[in-house]
């Protein structure tokens, strides 16, 4: 084709290649022209009433009696008989509440005039109805102790709903919080009064309905004309679904996006980036759950105790901390923070110790092979970490986790897969090494630890190859149904001590809720509930 | 060799050729070259700019982008060899088993391959790699998979017209056997073509490799593979920009060096196509 | 003439089964047990050896090959894909059809703006053959070939989204957003179209038509434009026809880097989550415009082309 000076193209090409590379040397000097960009655009998006949210993925089903669905929505569209806040429990669809004497009947004064938003009235039948359609599926319930413990709800009267129990169950009134399964839906809505294999329409009592919505593009919610509360300043929600990272912030910093939050949404590197920033706020709150690894008592390698505890002793969390999160999450110790409930319990965490790790490895028979990979009677030392794609910091961490193993013989492979798959393949028990959270309040500890009874997420698979895991189970259900304080603690102190002794939770991080967004937003801030972003609180500046 | 006789008159030929073997001794020839390990992370270095100890600076998990670099090398420039290599191997012994012994094998052969080429490519190594699974060697069978046909129906062809050549039939009268005919006499005559096909393609299955490492089908962390370095710092375009910078710079580079020199040594070898 | 048309029909409905039990034999081959999917999909939470039998038995998983692929050929016929494996309230079919028109729109738009460019590029390249600016042309078309459409992309996005702020980086909602990644396939199209207008024309005025025109003394310009162009323009609207399933079919890796929500990202998604129906879905697509487009043009090129006419 180029028949003279085949030399030439080439050079020019390297000549372009180079002279954008310098571009890319001098970003930092441009910034300046960036901010005033950004401030022009701002003026003309004054005293809007529409706020642009984005997330990673599509809302999908809104169902609230299922599990299908982005939270964030659900909670915007939806309301619980109660809530619960950092100062405990606070009325919603129920105004009040009472409690008999034996712990086991809990009798709910209704809150009236409440209407669903296709305008059916929210009393203790329409209530009554959303109970007896989450009954019918209970089985997907059961992760929540209260549904094995349900004998009845009915509705004396218009105003009053009356749930028995078998025994008593102090977590009772948290469980009944929780939006899923717990969030009411006009009974209109369901399908010949089920809910399980679908509903017609998104339609609840909250403080937003769902306008419309494009698959994998757009949701836009409005706010609820027939909403009982008091009225979210913000009329308007557009929610964008980008799933990158980085464009994610572009957007944000081209003014497309106002907010972006989520514990999943948004790394260190851009909170550090925007930490001195005139444009974009950053707003982070207290630690919510802990970042974990989960390992698989099943799995041929690390159903080796002495492997899950060298792995517990060559973890640099402190490293990760302050290398991956710049200090913003601290490195964790325990499955829960002290801070939970009734889990300040005397522990000793697994240092880190690299030595201590090659020497348990030793002990264990694993000897080093030709390819600097150990193994043991013919077993090579390598397994698996699966990660959510869709989190911003899982990959990092895998990355940075299997260099360092890589140092102790070990060979490690990161897959990683987006997060429905991930979550099945986590249900089902396939992993070595998994990405795992505790859930957080109101969860934990009593729910994360109920949860770990059947196959809701991957603790149940992980601990099947654990000696004590029927002990364990049988302690679960008796913390949960024990009425003393004092017997409550001796089970979680001992359940906590085996389940930190069998070394199957390798907790990295104390992880805490993030939030990117401009300026011109006020009053952007946490709930008790880390997967709840709370609109109804946020406005623009005047 | 005529083929290198001309290419040695060729100033760009031997530039180019000079370059492409100073880039596979710098991966040949890694450890000594590199300044630090690639696979070393620390992450208290991470995004560091250009300096004496990092070259071209530090990735998100502060390991040297340079040494990544060169390691790089292997299996991107590597891999793009072993594909070519398999290719020509497989689409070699297809076209000569057609086009020497005729008859029902060529019939055969001939029409896999129509089956082969009416298919798109890319979508062929899509499904190879969905089946077999998100693997390096998966993503060699898969370009071999695709590529090998066009091989065998180049050299049947250039079997057909070789066979009845004067001197080919002489051999057979004399009474040499079909193989040695053919090693002897057939292999010699097409190399040449083979070899600018064979540096066309390079540069191709360079960017097939890279592409499919980009979007995570390919080469696995932490593997340093230019696709892949590419893909991990677009997680960093707003924070890091630079980082994307050498991996991208090294693939073009590379790429057109291939392309280049496939098409000075189409000019040199074969005068016809010049004109074109 | 009709008999070549016949024909030709004949072997793409061949093809087309050819194509339809490959998918089959792709989705039988995948390592995992269809019955254990089916009850995964339907969220049960406990699965059981009884359950996976009784789920074999019921979906007939157990007949013999050609049954179970007549039976799923049926199911074909009936727009019937199945649901994903990964979002199981979602059909196949009802993915594919949410992504597909995203994707053709990004095909359509690449593919005008590889006609608006190519083809007067081309006709300039050959009347100006060896001119500066043929040169250059073949200097850029070369450096296009070089470079793996991903890098373009991300050099794009870097450079005019993020630097220059003037267009949004991904995703699909408007005409802005459709700039760049048409662009980014464009690129690798465009070098091609080039190369193939210029090398027809100029084989074109090499014709005893052109001679004899020029002899005639007509205007070169009219010559240039209604002679060698037209003709050139036939036979390279048939490439440019046949290559529409390779430019859907490659909106893939484009799609991806600008988070294009068309059936490609739908595809690689889907192998990351071993999602098998949809991939298979997708070959099935991709599988037959190949063999519908080839037909089309080819026929149409029979029709069009007197000389190839008389052959047959």
């Amino acid at each position: 084709m180029i028949t003279k000076n085949a030399i030439k193209p080439f050079l020019i090409l390297s000549i372009i290649v180079l002279v954008l590379g310098i571009f890319a040397g001098c970003s930092k000097t441009s910034d300046v022209e960036t901010a005033s960009n950004l401030n022009t655009d701002e003026a003309t998006k004054m005293t809007r009433e529409e706020l642009v949210f984005v997330n990673f993925r599509d809302i999908r089903d809104l169902n609230p009696h299922l599990y299908a669905g982005e939270m964030y929505a659900q909670e915007m569209l939806y309301e619980t008989l109660v809530t619960i806040s950092k100062d405990g429990y606070e009325p919603c669809l129920a105004e009040s509440w009472k409690i008999s004497k034996d712990g086991k009947v809990y009798t709910f004064n209704i809150r009236k005039n409440v209407y669903f938003s296709d305008g059916e009235i929210c009393d203790a039948h329409a209530i009554k109805a959303n109970f007896d359609a989450i009954i019918e599926n209970k089985e997907r319930h059961t992760w929540l102790e209260m549904m094995n413990l349900l004998v009845s709800v009915e509705a004396t009267d218009e105003n009053t709903l009356m749930i028995t129990l078998s025994s008593p169950y102090y977590p009772m009134l948290t469980e009944l919080g929780v939006t899923r399964p717990f969030a009411m839906v006009s009974p209109k809505a369901m399908i010949n009064g089920s809910t399980k294999d679908g509903v017609q329409e998104y339609i609840g009592t909250g403080s937003y309905i769902l306008k419309e919505f494009k698959t994998d593009e757009y949701a836009i919610f409005e706010k609820n004309p027939l909403y009982w509360g008091e009225e979210p300043a913000i009329d308007k929600i557009t929610v964008k679904v980008i799933p990158d990272n980085q464009t994610r912030i572009l957007a944000l910093e081209n003014g497309e996006i106002d907010l972006i939050y989520g514990k999943n949404m948004i790394d260190a590197d851009t909170i550090n980036k925007y930490v001195n920033s005139e444009e974009i706020e950053i707003a982070l709150s207290k630690p919510t759950s802990t970042r974990q690894l989960l390992m698989n008592s099943k799995s041929p390698v690390l159903g080796d105790i002495n492997v899950r505890k060298a792995i517990q002793h060559a973890t640099d969390k402190k490293m990760i901390s302050d290398g991956i999160f710049y200090g913003l999450e601290e490195p964790a110790d325990f499955l829960f923070s002290k801070t939970v409930p009734y889990c300040d319990v005397a522990i000793k965490p697994y240092e880190y110790n690299f030595q201590e790790a090659v020497k348990l490895l030793e002990e264990s028979g694993w000897v080093v092979g030709n390819d600097a990979i150990r193994e043991k009677n013919g077993q090579k030392l390598a397994f698996d970490i699966l990660y959510n794609s869709d989190s911003v910091t899982e990959k990092i961490i895998s990355e940075y986790i299997q260099s360092q193993y890589s140092k102790l013989g070990m060979s490690v492979t990161i897959k990683g897969e987006e997060e429905q798959s991930y979550r099945d393949n986590m249900k089902a028990g396939n992993f070595d090494m998994v990405f795992n959270i505790s859930w957080g309040m109101p969860y934990d500890p009593q729910s994360s630890l109920s949860a770990m009874q059947r196959p809701v997420y991957g603790d149940y698979a992980a601990q099947q190859g654990l000696e004590d895991k029927t002990h364990l189970d049988d302690m679960i259900s008796k913390i949960m149904v024990s009425t003393s304080e004092e017997e409550r603690q001796k089970l979680y102190n001992e359940v906590l001590s085996i389940l930190h002794e069998e070394a199957i939770y390798l907790p990295l991080t104390y992880e805490c809720n993030k939030a990117v967004f401009t300026k011109d937003l006020n009053n952007v801030v946490f709930t008790q509930s880390q997967y709840e972003v709370p609109f109804a609180m946020m406005h623009f500046k005047k | 060799m005529m083929m290198w006789e001309r290419i040695k008159k060729s100033k760009q030929g031997l530039g180019l050729i000079l370059f492409i073997l100073i880039v596979m001794m710098l991966g040949i020839f890694a450890p000594i070259f590199t300044p630090n390990d690639p696979y070393k992370t620390n992450l208290v270095m991470k995004f560091q700019a250009f300096s004496m100890e990092y070259p071209l600076g530090t990735d998100h998990l502060g390991r040297c982008i340079l040494s990544r670099l060169i390691y790089g090398i292997r299996p991107t420039l590597f891999l793009a060899i072993v594909t070519m290599v398999g290719t020509i191997l497989i689409g070699s012994l297809m076209g000569i088993l057609s086009g020497y012994f005729k008859g029902w094998i060529d019939e055969l052969i001939m029409r896999i391959v129509d089956v082969m080429l009416s298919f798109p490519s890319q979508i062929m190594i899509f499904a190879v790699i969905a089946l077999l699974g998100v693997n390096v060697i998966n993503v060699i069978l898969a370009n071999i998979f695709i590529k090998w046909a066009w091989y065998a129906r180049m050299i049947r062809t250039k079997v057909l017209q070789y066979r009845e050549k004067d001197y080919i039939l002489y051999s057979r009268c004399i009474g040499s056997s079909g193989w040695y005919i053919l090693i002897k006499h057939l292999i010699p005559n097409i190399s040449s073509d083979l070899v600018v096909l064979a540096t066309l393609d390079i540069g191709w299955a360079l960017i097939n490799i890279s592409t499919l490492s980009f979007l995570g089908l390919g080469v696995q962390a932490p593997t340093p593979e230019w696709g892949a370095m590419l893909s991990e710092a677009k997680n960093f375009m707003t924070t890091n920009p630079v980082q994307m910078f050498a991996p991208g710079v090294a693939i073009l580079l590379t790429v057109s060096a291939f392309n280049l020199l496939g098409d000075v040594m189409r000019d040199i070898l074969d005068p016809k196509e010049v004109i074109k | 003439m009709i008999v070549y048309i016949i024909k030709r029909i004949l072997v793409s409905i061949l093809l087309i089964f050819a194509v339809t039990f490959i998918c089959f034999v792709f989705i039988n081959m995948i390592p995992s047990d269809p019955a254990e999917v089916v009850l995964r999909v339907r969220q049960t939470p406990i699965i059981t050896e009884e359950a996976i039998k009784e789920v074999t038995q019921a979906l007939g998983l157990d007949d013999p090959y050609f049954i179970r692929y007549l039976k799923w050929l049926r199911n074909c016929l009936r727009l019937d894909f199945g649901v994903s494996y990964i979002n199981p309230s979602r059909t196949v079919w009802g993915e594919f059809t949410r992504t597909l028109p995203d994707t053709i729109l990004l095909a359509l738009s690449s593919l005008i703006i590889v006609i608006i460019v190519s083809i007067p590029t081309g006709f300039f390249c050959a009347i100006f053959k060896d001119s500066l600016f043929d040169r250059v042309v073949r200097i850029l078309v070369f450096a296009t070939t070089s470079m793996p459409a991903y890098v373009v992309g991300l050099l794009l996005m870097w450079l005019i989204s993020y630097r220059l702020k003037l267009l949004p980086t991904s995703g699909s909602g408007g005409f802005r957003h459709i700039i760049m990644p048409s662009i980014t396939i464009a690129m690798t199209y465009i070098s091609t179209y080039i190369r193939l207008i210029r090398n027809n024309m100029l084989e074109n005025m090499k014709e005893d038509y052109v001679v004899y025109a020029k002899v005639r003394g007509l205007n070169p310009w009219r010559i240039s434009i209604f002679h060698i162009l037209k003709n050139s323009l036939q036979s390279c609207m048939v490439a440019i026809g046949m290559s529409i399933p390779q430019l859907i079919s490659g909106t893939m890796v484009v799609e991806n880097v600008f988070a294009w929500p068309g059936l490609g990202k739908l595809c690689i998604a889907s192998i990351f989550n071993r999602d098998y129906p949809i991939i298979q879905l997708y070959i099935l697509f991709v599988g037959i415009l190949f063999v519908l487009f080839n037909l089309i043009f080819d026929i149409l090129q029979h029709l069009a082309d007197p000389r190839i006419r008389s052959l047959s």
